[in-house]
Formats: structure tokens, sequence, C-alpha cells
């Protein structure tokens, strides 16, 4: 039971990532249990060989490779904050603000259609048609109108 | 350990400092960051992809990610668990194209450098020791070689890892002696 316990812990105290009492009781199980101590010891040979790949260093003129390559792709990215132009939030922010002058705007001019009623007789007595005339003109909608006016010439 | 704690923090700080101008246009700033990881950076790829050819393509795409990346930044975690993110991220992407040759086994690059005082001998079972785990570890699934790679390569802590992982740190412990259970294995088979 002890032995699985401390074998799932061997590769944390190897790497001194074991603390306080899991720590000590860990150490006196390897201290007591010779099949743990070599599966201890052989983990932390493989440990080792692990860490013995040393990388070598960045070719000559890497970072120069590097900065070649951000400022052909990547330039106008940051340009933009550069040039002070607002971000995509600003952007959205002041499209906001322009749609509710918008409404405002069109709530303070927006003035509804008054109907006039002029009575027939008038009309017929401004342009000259009698009033059926201007009746059927009349009750024939909106180009109605246009045709009177035409008529009429007003 | 509270120095080491320190460290970090200074040199996020630095970062931060480094990013702030970047963002302001800077263009050499970012040459300064570029400078600054350019070590870590390459040592991780090369021990990633097992000295392949591409490493500095893989290298370069990573700071490219970086540079286009920058901007979504936002300081909630450490700049360089971030960055090694990204760079962990690159690596996966290049290993899954079929043109990526990810080729272990020659050792090339991937070497101690000699020390004269020691027993030539010794140097070459060392370095055949060497490539044997690198050839170990690059066979490993992806899970288990990300957690053994950054712990060897960059002597990171558990919780850094788990940081820059996304995992936790319970799971970190397990991944990294599962894969030194593997690679034990292996290694016993080719030694």
């Amino acid at each position: 039971m002890f032995c699985r316990f401390t074998e799932n812990n061997m590769s944390a105290l190897i790497d001194g990532e074991l603390k306080g009492l899991k720590q000590s009781a860990v150490r006196a199980h390897l201290r007591a249990c010779p099949a743990c101590r070599t599966k201890y010891s052989y983990l932390g040979s493989v440990s080792a060989a692990s860490a013995l790949l040393v990388s070598d260093l960045p070719p000559a003129g890497f970072e120069d490779r590097v900065m070649a390559k951000v400022a052909l792709d990547g330039t106008p990215y940051f340009a933009r904050e550069k040039a002070g132009l607002p971000s995509f939030n600003l952007r959205f922010a002041a499209a906001s603000v322009g749609l509710l002058l918008l409404l405002a705007a069109g709530l303070v001019f927006y003035r509804p259609a008054v109907r006039v009623m002029v009575p027939e007789a008038t009309i017929s007595r401004q342009t000259g048609l009698d009033t059926e005339a201007v009746e059927s003109v009349l009750n024939s909608s909106a180009i109605g109108f246009a045709t009177l006016a035409s008529q009429t010439g007003r | 350990m509270g120095a080491a704690r320190f460290d970090r923090a200074a040199e996020n700080e630095l970062d931060l400092s480094i990013i702030a101008r970047v963002r302001r246009g800077d263009t050499n700033a970012f040459s300064e960051l570029v400078v600054k990881y350019k070590y870590p950076v390459w040592s991780l790829v090369r021990r990633y992809t097992g000295n392949s050819p591409e490493s500095e393509d893989i290298c370069q795409e990573a700071f490219l990610s970086l540079w286009k990346a920058l901007p979504a930044f936002k300081g909630r975690s450490r700049f360089f668990t971030w960055f090694y993110r990204i760079i962990m991220n690159t690596c996966h992407n290049q290993a899954r194209k079929p043109e990526m040759k990810i080729a272990a086994l020659d050792g090339g690059g991937t070497e101690r450098l000699p020390d004269l005082r020691e027993n030539p001998l010794a140097l070459v079972e060392r370095a055949d020791l060497a490539e044997k785990a690198g050839k170990a570890i690059e066979e490993l699934p992806d899970a288990l070689k990300d957690a053994l790679i950054l712990r060897n390569s960059e002597g990171l802590s558990y919780s850094e890892i788990a940081e820059i992982l996304g995992i936790s740190v319970g799971t970190v412990k397990s991944r990294i002696h599962n894969a030194r259970i593997i690679v034990g294995e292996k290694l016993r088979k080719l030694l």
C-alpha cells in the first residue's frame, strides 16, 4: 500500500516538488523498503539521462531573421494602434452613439402628416372643375392629386 | 524558492514593460523580447522536435505567433507561461504537418558541450545515453512529452508547467512520473 504511494511520489521527490509530511513519509519508506529504493534509484538515473540533453545555441543571425519575418508579416497589426486608430470596441461604441443620435434627431424632427379636409366645392371653385370631376380624381388615391395638378396646371 | 519566485515576478515586470512598448508600436522592443527568449525557445523547440532541421522555422513561427497574439495578452497569467503555451502549440501544429520530419535519431545539436577534464570514453557513453534518452522522449505521447520536456529543458516547477499546459499540478506530477517510467522502459530495451 505504502509502496504504491511512494512510487507515485518518486518523481516529485526527485524534482524537489515534495514538501512537508509527504516528503518525510516517502523518504522514511525509501529507507525501509529496498524494492522502492531500487525503483527510486532507477528513476533518478532516467531523470538524469533525460537531463543530459543540452541544446545547442541558436544559429547566428537568428533574431535578425525573426525580426525580418515580423516586419514582413506583422507590422500593420501594431501600426493600427500606433496610428491611433480606434480599436474594435471603440468603433463599436462610436457606431452605437451615432445610431442613438440619429434616433434622437428623428424623434425631435418628426412631424406627422396632417390631412386637411377641404370641401370639394372649394376645390371645384379654385380649380374650375366640376364637383364630380374633383370627387373622382380625389377618390383615385395619390395619383389623383398629380392628375388634378396636371389638369389644373397648379 | 522565495528568491526564484521574486526573480520570476521581476522578470514578468520587465516583460510587461517591454510588451507595453511593443503595443505602442515600438518594433525594437519586440526584438528585445526575441533576444531575451531566443535561448529558451530554441532549447525547447530543439528538444521537442529532436533537432529537426525545421527547428529554426518553428522558432521563427513561434515568435511570429507571439507578435500576432500579443495584443490579446491580457496579463492574467505571467507572460512567460503564456508564451510557452504558444511555443508548445506551435510545436504541435508543426509536428502535425506531413512534411515535418521529426528526427531525434541523429542526436546532432542536442549535445552536452564537452568538458575536456572528463574521460573521453565517459563523454562518448554519455552522448550515447543522451541520444537514446532523446529518442525515447521523442516517442512519448504529446501530453507526457510536453510535461517532461518543460521540466527537463527549462527546469520549470510543477505549478509553472501546470499553468502553461492548463492542467492541475497533480496531473503534471503523474504525467512526469509516467513519462519517466516509459522512458526508463525504452532505455532498458535500447541499452
